[in-house]
């Protein structure tokens, strides 16, 4: 009899155990399209000890041992890494590919070339109402391309400095969640227990905070998740975070730099290398490409408008008057591109423009001399036209490295995303196949319950 | 390999987008016509088509400078044949004025005939091109000389560009070839002598008017030759700055434009890749345990 009821038990306690494995499997199926689930499995394992009868040792059922999760830990290592160089190299590529102001049609080459052509229109009629208005027209078209141009890159670089302040609230929440998760874990591991969906949002977290950052865990004995930025800066300590804000710097005009406050709550402090992710994708494109961009604009600006002038003010105007630059810039190289113009007297009465090297109406000298810095070098060894060439290439080779480099790292995500996958992603097939497993073993189960259930009614119905 | 679902739908995600994506850039640039739009689709192309834009521009200028000298030159050449023409029925008049068989009033008569020709002469060199006197040198803003033949201009010669850094004369020397600056005749004061020996019935000036009109016709006919030989030259500077300008209009082209043949080969073989990716996922996602069972 007491074996009977033994059987009655060891049922219930397999059911329990099978439906907790189909339990299981319905949350995978739930999960299969959750980012950064892992699959879990209902491990099941013989009750032990055994009874033991005589020499012999019958089998107590089956019982719910643990809920694992499907995880490859050296892949696990290496995703952070590759999801914020992907990330990194995207982001640049992308803010890169967006600017247009380089391009071909619509940078300031068309407007140098349309401006020297009508200087020399100008040198075979200097006296020419009509060719005075086209060459200051032309002036003009240069000078608003070089502003265009330039505020352009400012533009893109300032619209840089609003997605990095944008998105600083997000990682820091990432960061206090993780720290957060940390604590909560180390909880329910003292439970004993292995909190499978907490681990699940604690990675999906640090996935997100490598998007973001570039940073990488760290693992500790205790099983947390700690992480740092490629130089070492801890974003993420234990149960502590990281605080990361940004303020203007002077010494980049006025864009913003990032500051941390360590998990240890220490001063806030600039960050003294670039992050990766999407911040360091975002700060390579805006220190990089667009700033050796804009510098190069303004250089140009400054020395092609100082060459012209140097023609200009040696010049003479129809009134006879001299000492008239053509253009008006700053003083120095540093924002000449953006604040470039025609100077205003020129620009009012085009007879002011310093065609003659003599007052005689029909000398071109001065416009000879302006039309000479075509062929002159700049302080970078090239002429104008070389320099935009060279603008063109250099900007259109680091686009064009980071676009690569994307590629390649975007394989190389893929590649590791698709083993994790496979490690630890949902089959809806398998999952189906597990389904019918537990239903099976559940039904067999059921009828064991039966059997012993009719057996002790068979007993029950014996009379003395 | 373990193929979860996530993957698989990630996996035809990926290789659907990427096909459509290289789909889209191949009829871009079959509709565009070009293969660089932008300095990254070919960095070091984009910046020699930076070169050969600039060297189109900087040649297409030339072009047209040493276009609107020849054309320039052209006037001015046909002004001096008129003068060239007043100086010869001048000299007509005065060989046959000079003969003695010529009274007083015969010669007053060819006086009036010779002042019309001076007004004549002194109009063709007052000529103007555009906004410009093309006789005053770089005074060219009033008119080169004044009704009695005196010259207000200046002895400069403008010059214009034929090449990069190469200019070339572009006007004529009104001064020396009408006013014998540099030790030549005075060819109209020659003209206003003749007029006088004309009016005054002065047969010795009158024959003295024979061989300076001659000289007068040789020195502007001298000038004159040098206005057709700088037109040759900015005939020959017109063709080769064009031929130039077009050379880097093509250069610039080779490195721009797609090759059709090749660029129409690539959008179809791409868009075969489309939906040969697109087949091949939903054939995947077709297949389901979840139908079987």
């Amino acid at each position: 009899m007491s074996g009977l009821l033994a059987m009655l038990q060891q049922g219930a306690s397999s059911l329990q155990a099978h439906s907790a494995y189909s339990s299981t499997v319905a949350h995978n199926l739930s999960n299969s399209n959750t980012v950064g689930y892992s699959r879990q499995r209902a491990e099941i394992a013989a009750v032990s000890p055994a009874d033991r009868f005589g020499s012999a040792y019958i089998g107590n059922g089956a019982v719910l041992q643990a809920v694992s999760q499907a995880r490859d830990r050296f892949l696990e290592a290496q995703m952070p890494g590759a999801i914020g160089r992907e990330m990194a190299s995207g982001t640049e590529a992308q803010t890169l590919q967006s600017i247009n102001a380089i391009d071909l049609d619509n940078s300031v080459a068309p407007s140098l070339s349309v401006f020297y052509g009508q200087l020399r229109a100008l040198a075979q009629n200097p006296g020419s109402s009509n060719y005075r208005e086209a060459a200051v027209g032309a002036a003009t078209q240069l000078a608003l391309s070089f502003n265009r141009s330039s505020q352009s890159l400012e533009g893109a670089r300032a619209g840089i400095d609003q997605k990095l302040e944008g998105r600083l609230p997000e990682v820091n929440e990432a960061l206090a969640q993780i720290a957060n998760l940390n604590s909560q874990i180390r909880q329910a591991r003292g439970t004993g227990g292995q909190p499978n969906d907490l681990l699940d949002a604690r990675t999906r977290l640090g996935d997100r905070v490598a998007e973001w950052t570039g940073a990488t865990p760290v693992p500790n004995a205790d099983g947390d998740l700690n992480l740092t930025l490629s130089d070492g800066t801890s974003l993420v300590a234990a149960e502590r975070a990281a605080v990361l804000s940004v303020l203007p710097d002077a010494t980049n005009g006025g864009h913003l730099r990032l500051y941390i406050q360590k998990p240890d709550g220490s001063v806030s402090k600039p960050l003294s290398t670039p992050p990766g992710g999407e911040l360091g994708g975002l700060l390579a494109a805006r220190d990089g490409a667009l700033k050796t961009a804009q510098t190069q604009l303004d250089q140009l600006a400054f020395e092609l408008s100082g060459a012209i002038n140097a023609a200009a003010v040696a010049g003479y105007g129809l009134d006879g008057g001299t000492g008239r630059p053509l253009f008006v810039t700053t003083a120095t190289a540093a924002g000449a591109a953006s604040s470039l113009v025609v100077n205003a007297a020129i620009a009012a009465d085009t007879s002011l423009f310093p065609a003659g090297s003599t007052t005689a109406p029909g000398d071109p000298g001065a416009v000879q001399a302006m039309i000479d810095t075509e062929s002159q070098n700049l302080s970078n060894g090239t002429t104008a036209s070389g320099s935009l060439a060279r603008i063109t290439a250099q900007f259109g080779s680091t686009t064009a490295r980071a676009a690569s480099m994307n590629e390649g790292d975007k394989a190389m995500l893929g590649h590791l995303d698709g083993m994790r996958q496979a490690a630890s992603g949902v089959s809806v097939d398998e999952e189906l196949v597990n389904m019918q497993k537990a239903q099976r073993a559940y039904e067999a189960v059921t009828r064991v319950i039966k059997t012993a259930d009719e057996m002790l009614n068979t007993l029950m119905s014996i009379k003395p | 390999m373990r193929v979860s679902d996530q993957a698989l739908f990630d996996l035809a995600n990926q290789r659907i987008m990427r096909a459509r994506s290289d789909a889209t850039r191949a009829g871009d640039q079959v509709s565009s016509g070009k293969r660089i739009e932008h300095p990254w689709d070919a960095a070091g192309d984009a910046g020699m088509a930076v070169r050969h834009q600039q060297e189109s521009g900087r040649q297409d200028g030339i072009f047209g400078a040493s276009s609107r000298a020849a054309d320039e030159l052209r006037v001015v050449d046909s002004a001096m044949d008129q003068v060239t023409t007043s100086l010869t029925r001048a000299k007509e008049l005065a060989v046959q004025l000079a003969n003695d068989t010529y009274n007083a009033n015969d010669r007053a008569g060819g006086a009036a005939e010779v002042r019309q020709l001076v007004s004549a002469v002194v109009s063709q060199l007052n000529l103007r091109f555009g906004e410009r006197y093309v006789f005053g040198g770089m005074q060219d803003a009033a008119p080169p000389f004044d009704a009695a033949g005196a010259y207000l201009g200046d002895a400069n010669v403008r010059r214009v560009e034929i090449a990069p850094g190469v200019l070339q004369d572009a006007s004529a020397r009104a001064d020396v070839a009408l006013k014998g600056a540099g030790g030549g005749l005075d060819v109209l004061q020659s003209l206003q002598n003749f007029v006088t020996a004309l009016a005054t019935n002065d047969a010795t000036n009158i024959r003295v008017a024979v061989q300076e009109l001659d000289d007068g016709i040789i020195q502007v006919s001298r000038e004159r030759s040098r206005v057709g030989a700088m037109m040759n030259v900015f005939d020959v500077a017109s063709n080769m700055a064009k031929q130039n300008r077009d050379a880097a209009s093509d250069a610039r082209g080779r490195l721009e434009d797609i090759d059709i043949f090749e660029a129409s080969t690539r959008f179809a073989a791409t868009q075969r890749a489309l939906e040969a990716s697109m087949s091949a996922a939903s054939q995947q996602f077709r297949l389901s345990l979840l139908d079987k069972l």
